[in-house]
């Protein structure tokens, strides 16, 4: 058996739908690739720009960034934020060097442990095609670098 | 800051989570991790016993902080700020990590699983140096309360919280409350009628 | 439910919804919208007159859509509140369309009925003038009316006509009495025309003393002495006149008023001067003063006064209004032989219905559109002879009173031989009957809007001012009248004038497609509308009998059949009149009121799967074909069968199958068991055995009958005698008049057909539509099924994610009643647990403002879900009761300004160190 690469994946979950999801995923005992370590977060809003890059300078090989499906958020709109802000860091990251691919987002309710366990199998599958991340070497990124992915009200 | 006395407590629930994570070798892991002043396996931490352990240890052992790594926060969270309140530690001293639900039920492979919860120890330990404590402010109810919907199950619970003493607005969609059961002729199982 | 009804502490909002919510656990403030149920509950008293009285039908909700019941209705007998409600959906289109919102949905229904005297009744609620409206309207209603879509507008104007015209040929006669006058103060109003007339009736009507002063010998204005004897009989307007005047106006002939505030010192408190527009413009042309020429409204006038009017054999009519035309048919009943009509624009353009254009050359006129007098040509005894003329087109630009501009056609000169010219070409005010110091008075010519005269020497003095565009017509004259009397009404009682605009429902707006379907649905798609019928042209010559002629009685009612009845109650007013107490008030709007509360309970029930998205099985195409609902309205006794169970065609039914989990367990509709459909199911088994000696089957997957007693009365319905066949029904179809269901009989392994004559499907129960949107409102989420989220399915299934939110019944997912009732004094007693508390801890998670780094950009204040943010001199600052920890506004800021306790940026990063570097490698934050 060949060696296969781990990689290591930090996910950004918010309380009240993904990390439910992903509790509801164990309830069930849906089996998933354990290379996903989660943070909770009360809500996927809550997500900086400079938590995801800080993943990345930590080591991580991929970031995922998961919350309620939009208009069902616990705080009403905290996940509209998380809709563009994501996307917006995602046109970003090329810029300081990192594969936007490296990062995801989605959204997976408290009732979809199965897609939980989906999304995990696909996201470590891509990191794993895309290689070691290796950016902890990163020279940090300057203040205002990530500012784009904050405007506009995101 | 003086270096803080951490405790952690990594639970079994049962064989929950020991059929997949070497609970041992977490306890010995998180020995070695800085601000750890005690690590103990646990056989079910949210039970009786389990917390007058942890409440033993924050008086004997002076500790400060405490990390349990258990099932969801979602589950027990509450029951743990409880147990180091009553032991006379602010409550947002704990944090917990979940090595159930997200990691012994949904990885196969043993030793992945406790490496794992190697990981999610050491974040909750790395957390808890930089807890702070946190005060509940308190804040005057207003007694009333808007029941939505008139079916039955509206109607039972605007009665009930009535008759309680309480004012209850009971919002109905339709010109008459009632809902469906209004509708119907008898009922089972009792073939009694509805209204 | 009669408990809740007279519960002391329980105030019931029905017709209610919830349309917003802030605050947090304990402190709430919801938004609720009421919708207005145009009955009073404090004064209806539940007599059910309004539901005998009104004319109208809707389906009935409450009987599943079997059966149908009155527009003014109680959902059922023992409803609660037990108070009447009003269906209205909008202000119909006609409605909205005409200046004095004659209620046309009302009246059309009434003659529909066959009420001709309620009909009169709801016109002239809003309208003196029925019978000239009836003839002489432009009838903008009939522009708007839906029925368009679908081919043309009901014949709004001919069938108020025909209610006048029917009535008074019976010999029906309206009770009128003068009304007392409660009021001390009188009104004089000048002038007796349309705004003169309805204005004095108002003010009668409010208890004024009104004396209206005419100047000419007869009353009506150009009613009377414009519009001709063909298109509006003398006696008939009188007819309108008699009845204004029965209610006390008092009415002097042959009085002109030069002097207004000399009236004022005579004693009126108000004056209104209503004198009209009168006065022809001139051409401005050469030959304006030959003899033969003669003012269209003038000519008009003395026809109808019978003074001596002289025309010749050939007649040119230059202008191409209604007054144009008049005066063009006039002269033919004068017996010209040869009268022509110059009109500048295109026929297209000629301001007058088509039906009268067209009748109007029937007669004999010839129309010369696009054609310019130049000068009236005259003799050399200085009478007429003729007309010089150009023909005229478009320069294609618009002018400045916006129509469009005309150009001369070089070298098409030519000249008309005419006896006699009547110019008829717009008219203006005729103040020369004022004193000089009252012309301010007058505004400028189509001057119709009423003010009060702003110097205190003209306190008092009412007259038009500024414009209202159209304002020429009798019907936008009756507007005024009723505005002229509100305001003088106001100005006597001492208020003010300028009152905030009434609101009113919305138009009910159809699409063309929604249209077209509802006429297919009433069955009245194809009924084109009834022509009214003209008197034979030779018959019109030298005489002035009226043109068109009247619906007859039939005619009236298949016309009136055509109306699509646009907004379910027509206001015909017949419930205002039945109704003794005085409840009813059709001008009652949407009520919304802010609500404060300590806790929420979600019980939004549920509503029945539709049967008819499952085709297979026929439901809506099979009338024997029914849904549990509709079967379970059967075996009641005030239900739509009066308790019998019958087939479409009135017979009991044989056979009767009850078809199990149709739509449920099922992944193309839905996957979820609906729990209870079994135990219904057998019920409606049971109640078929009682009510009828069918067979009874039911087609089952499995039976489910887990709960107190459940198994027994399973056993109980075996022992009816009902069939039970395991299996799913997989289809019906029609066959030799019966249904034909088809099975696989999965105990023997073989598929099987069999016949009944009515078939139930049991479909499963799913949230009430809107139950998610109010669970938004409050932060709680709906799982797969559309079902509340409960916090949790075990420890706290009433609870939910929002502090202070609570679940109970069928919203949290289906239930039967016991298990209803148990979780609804388990949502009870956790609100109660709530408010008795007293007060509540508010997390301390919430966010905080690093003061020394905040740029003051604001960035957080938009983002906040909650508005928890303010500015405060530069800087954020957080309102922690409102701010709910969510943290979004961290991820915001720019500065790192803002944080979010125990979710400190520094401790999720500490975390993240903490699960990234292994033992060797682990660096302490
Ligand atoms: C055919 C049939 C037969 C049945 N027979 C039996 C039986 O014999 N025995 C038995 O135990 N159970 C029976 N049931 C089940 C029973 O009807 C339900 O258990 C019960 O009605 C549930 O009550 P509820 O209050 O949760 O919901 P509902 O009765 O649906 O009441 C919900 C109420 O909320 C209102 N509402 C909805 N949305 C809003 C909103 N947004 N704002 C304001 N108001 C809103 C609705 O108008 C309604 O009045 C039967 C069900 C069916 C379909
Ligand atoms: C030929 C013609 C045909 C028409 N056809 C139609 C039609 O088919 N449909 C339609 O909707 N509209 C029609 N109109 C328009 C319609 O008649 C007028 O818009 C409407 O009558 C205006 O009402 P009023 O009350 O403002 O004035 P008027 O009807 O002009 O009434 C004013 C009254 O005041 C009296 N008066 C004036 N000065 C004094 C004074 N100093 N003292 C006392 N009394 C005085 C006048 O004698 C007159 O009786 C027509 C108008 C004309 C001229
Ligand atoms: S106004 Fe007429 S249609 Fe409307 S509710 Fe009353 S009686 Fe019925
Ligand atoms: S954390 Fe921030 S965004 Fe969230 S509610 Fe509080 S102030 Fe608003
Ligand atoms: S709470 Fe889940 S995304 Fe906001």
């Amino acid at each position: 058996m060949t060696e296969t690469f781990q990689p290591r994946i930090v996910g950004f979950l918010c309380n009240w739908c993904s990390y439910a999801g992903a509790d509801g995923a164990g309830i069930a005992r849906f089996q998933y690739p354990p290379n996903v370590t989660v943070i909770r977060v009360m809500c996927s809003g809550r997500v900086s720009p400079e938590m995801v890059i800080r993943a990345f300078r930590e080591g991580a090989d991929g970031v995922i960034v998961l919350g309620c499906h939009i208009g069902d958020c616990h705080y009403i709109s905290g996940n509209h934020r998380t809709a563009k802000r994501i996307p917006m860091l995602q046109n970003l990251l090329g810029y300081v060097g990192i594969d936007p691919r490296r990062l995801r987002l989605d959204w997976v309710s408290s009732a979809e442990g199965p897609k939980l366990a989906r999304v995990v199998d696909e996201f470590v599958a891509a990191i794993r095609g895309l290689g070691p991340a290796g950016y902890r070497a990163l020279a940090a990124v300057p203040e205002g670098a990530l500012q784009g992915a904050r405007q506009h009200g995101a | 800051m003086s270096e803080p006395r951490i405790g952690v407590y990594v639970c079994h629930c049962g064989t929950n989570i020991s059929a997949k994570v070497d609970v041992a070798d977490v306890v010995a892991f998180a020995e070695g991790l800085p601000g750890v002043a005690l690590a103990q396996e646990s056989k079910y931490s949210c039970s009786d016993p389990g917390q007058k352990q942890i409440a033993d240890d924050i008086a004997a052992a002076g500790l400060d902080r405490v990390v349990v790594a258990a099932c969801s926060p979602r589950m027990h969270e509450g029951t743990f700020q409880r147990c180091i309140n009553s032991a006379g530690l602010n409550p947002y001293f704990l944090a917990m990590t979940n090595i159930r639900e997200q990691v012994a039920w949904v990885h196969q492979d043993g030793s992945v699983a406790t490496q794992k919860a190697k990981d999610l120890v050491a974040a909750a330990v790395q957390r808890v140096r930089l807890h702070a404590p946190l005060y509940p402010r308190k804040v005057a109810v207003t007694t009333a309360a808007l029941v939505v919907g008139g079916g039955v199950a509206g109607i039972q619970t605007a009665l009930d919280v009535a008759d309680a003493g309480y004012q209850v607005y009971l919002v109905e969609r339709e010109a008459t409350i009632g809902g469906r059961m209004a509708q119907l002729n008898k009922t089972f199982p009792t073939l009694d009628c509805s209204t | 439910m009669m408990d809740a009804g007279r519960h002391p502490r329980i105030e019931l909002l029905t017709m209610s919804e919830v349309t917003d919510v802030h605050g947090y656990v304990g402190n709430f403030q919801a938004t609720i919208k009421s919708r207005p149920r145009y009955v009073d509950p404090a004064k209806c008293t539940a007599c059910n007159a309004c539901t005998e009285a009104c004319p109208l039908t809707a389906v009935d909700e409450f009987n599943a859509g079997l059966c149908s019941r009155k527009i003014a209705y109680r959902p059922f007998a023992q409803a609660v509140p037990n108070v009447y409600a009003i269906d209205k959906d909008g202000i119909p289109p006609c409605q909205t369309a005409c200046p004095v919102e004659q209620r046309a949905q009302g009246y059309i229904a009434l003659i529909r009925e066959g009420l001709y005297e309620d009909a009169l009744r709801v016109i002239r609620e809003d309208n003196p003038f029925p019978s000239v409206c009836g003839r002489s309207c432009h009838h903008p209603c009939e522009g708007r009316c839906t029925r368009r879509y679908v081919d043309q507008p009901v014949s709004i104007m001919a069938l108020k006509r025909f209610v006048t015209d029917h009535l008074h040929d019976l010999g029906w006669q309206p009770e009128v009495e003068p009304v007392p006058q409660t009021q001390e103060k009188r009104v004089a109003i000048i002038g007796s025309g349309p705004v003169g007339l309805t204005a004095a009736q108002d003010l009668v009507r409010n208890g004024y003393g009104v004396t209206v002063f005419e100047a000419l010998p007869v009353a009506g204005g150009m009613m009377r002495v414009g519009i001709p004897e063909h298109r509006l009989p003398k006696a008939i307007l009188q007819r309108d006149i008699d009845h204004i005047l029965a209610q006390g106006v008092d009415l002097q002939l042959n009085s002109p008023i030069s002097d207004p505030v000399a009236l004022r010192e005579q004693g009126y408190d108000a004056v209104l001067l209503a004198t009209g527009v009168s006065k022809q413009t001139r051409l401005g042309i050469p030959g304006e003063n030959l003899e033969g020429y003669l003012d269209g409204v003038k000519f008009l006038r003395d026809v109808s006064l019978e003074q001596p009017v002289e025309i010749g054999e050939r007649v040119v009519v230059v202008g191409g209004g209604i007054t144009a035309v008049d005066c063009a048919t006039t002269a033919v009943r004068l017996g010209a032989k040869d009268v022509t009509l110059l009109y500048r624009r295109s026929r297209g353009e000629l301001p007058v219905y088509k039906e009268d254009l067209t009748e109007a050359e029937n007669e004999g006129v010839q129309l010369r559109d696009r054609t310019v007098a130049t000068a009236i040509l005259g003799d050399e005894n200085g009478r007429v002879r003729g007309v010089e003329a150009v023909e005229s087109k478009p320069t294609g630009r618009i002018d400045q009173t916006g129509a469009r501009d005309l150009a001369v056609v070089e070298g098409t000169e030519f000249t008309l031989e005419a006896d006699t010219v009547i110019r008829a070409v717009g008219q203006f005010a005729d103040l020369s009957y004022l004193a000089p110091e009252y012309q301010s008075l007058a505004g400028d010519k189509e001057t119709l809007q009423v003010t009060v005269g702003s110097e205190p020497a003209l306190q008092g003095i009412f007259a038009h001012s500024g414009e209202i565009p159209g304002s020429g017509f009798v019907v936008n004259a009756i507007a005024l009248g009723h505005q002229a009397a509100e305001n003088i009404h106001c100005y006597l009682q001492g208020e003010s004038l300028s009152a905030p605009p009434k609101t009113r429902p919305p138009e009910t707006k159809w699409t063309r497609e929604e249209a077209i379907a509802k006429a297919r649905q009433k069955g009245i798609d194809s009924k084109p509308r009834v022509a009214a019928r003209a008197l034979p042209v030779s018959e019109r010559a030298e005489t002035f009998r009226e043109t068109w002629l009247t619906y007859t009685e039939e005619q009236a009612r298949t016309e009136a059949g055509r109306c699509l009845d646009c907004a379910s109650c027509c206001e015909c007013l017949r419930c205002v009149w039945a109704c003794g107490p005085g409840a009813i008030d059709h001008r009652m709007t949407e009520q919304v009121r802010e609500i404060e509360v300590g806790a929420v309970v979600l019980a939004t029930g549920y509503e029945l799967y539709d049967a008819a998205g499952i085709p297979q099985y026929g439901h809506g195409r099979y009338p024997n074909v029914l849904d549990g609902l509709e079967f379970e309205r059967m075996t009641n006794v005030s239900g739509p069968t009066g308790g019998k169970i019958l087939c479409a065609d009135g017979g009991e039914p044989r056979s009767i199958a009850i078809l199990h989990c149709i739509g449920s367990r099922d992944d193309n509709h839905k996957e979820y068991c609906s729990r209870l459909c079994c135990m219904y199911a057998l019920k409606l088994a049971h109640l078929a055995k009682d009510f009828t000696s069918a067979e009874v089957y039911e087609f089952y997957i499995d039976l489910r009958a887990a709960g107190k007693g459940y198994e027994e009365f399973y056993r109980r319905v075996q022992e009816d005698g009902v069939k039970f066949i395991r299996g799913k029904a997989t289809e019906i179809e029609p066959s030799n008049g019966r249904l034909l269901v088809r099975a696989e009989d999965t105990l023997i392994g073989e598929k099987i057909e069999v016949p009944v004559d009515m078939a139930v499907l049991i479909t499963p129960m799913q949230p009430s539509a809107g139950a998610r949107e109010v669970g938004q409102l409050v932060g709680v989420s709906v799982g797969k099924d559309g079902f509340f989220n409960e916090l949790h399915p075990k420890l706290a299934p009433v609870n939910t994610s929002a502090d202070g939110v609570f679940l109970a019944g069928c919203a949290q997912g289906v239930k039967d009643i016991p298990d209803t009732v148990a979780q609804a004094s388990a949502a009870a007693s956790k609100v109660i647990g709530l408010l008795a508390q007293g007060e509540v801890e508010i997390d301390p998670v919430t966010a905080h403002v690093i003061d020394e780094r905040c740029s003051g950009c604001g960035e957080c204040v938009l983002t906040c879900p909650y508005s928890a943010i303010a500015l405060a001199d530069g800087c954020a600052e957080v309102n922690e009761a409102l701010c709910k920890g969510c943290g979004t506004c961290v991820g915001a800021c720019v500065s790192h300004a803002i944080d979010v306790s125990h979710f400190e940026d520094e401790q999720l990063m500490a975390e993240l160190v903490g699960m990234m570097n292994r033992p060797g490698e682990l660096v302490l934050v």
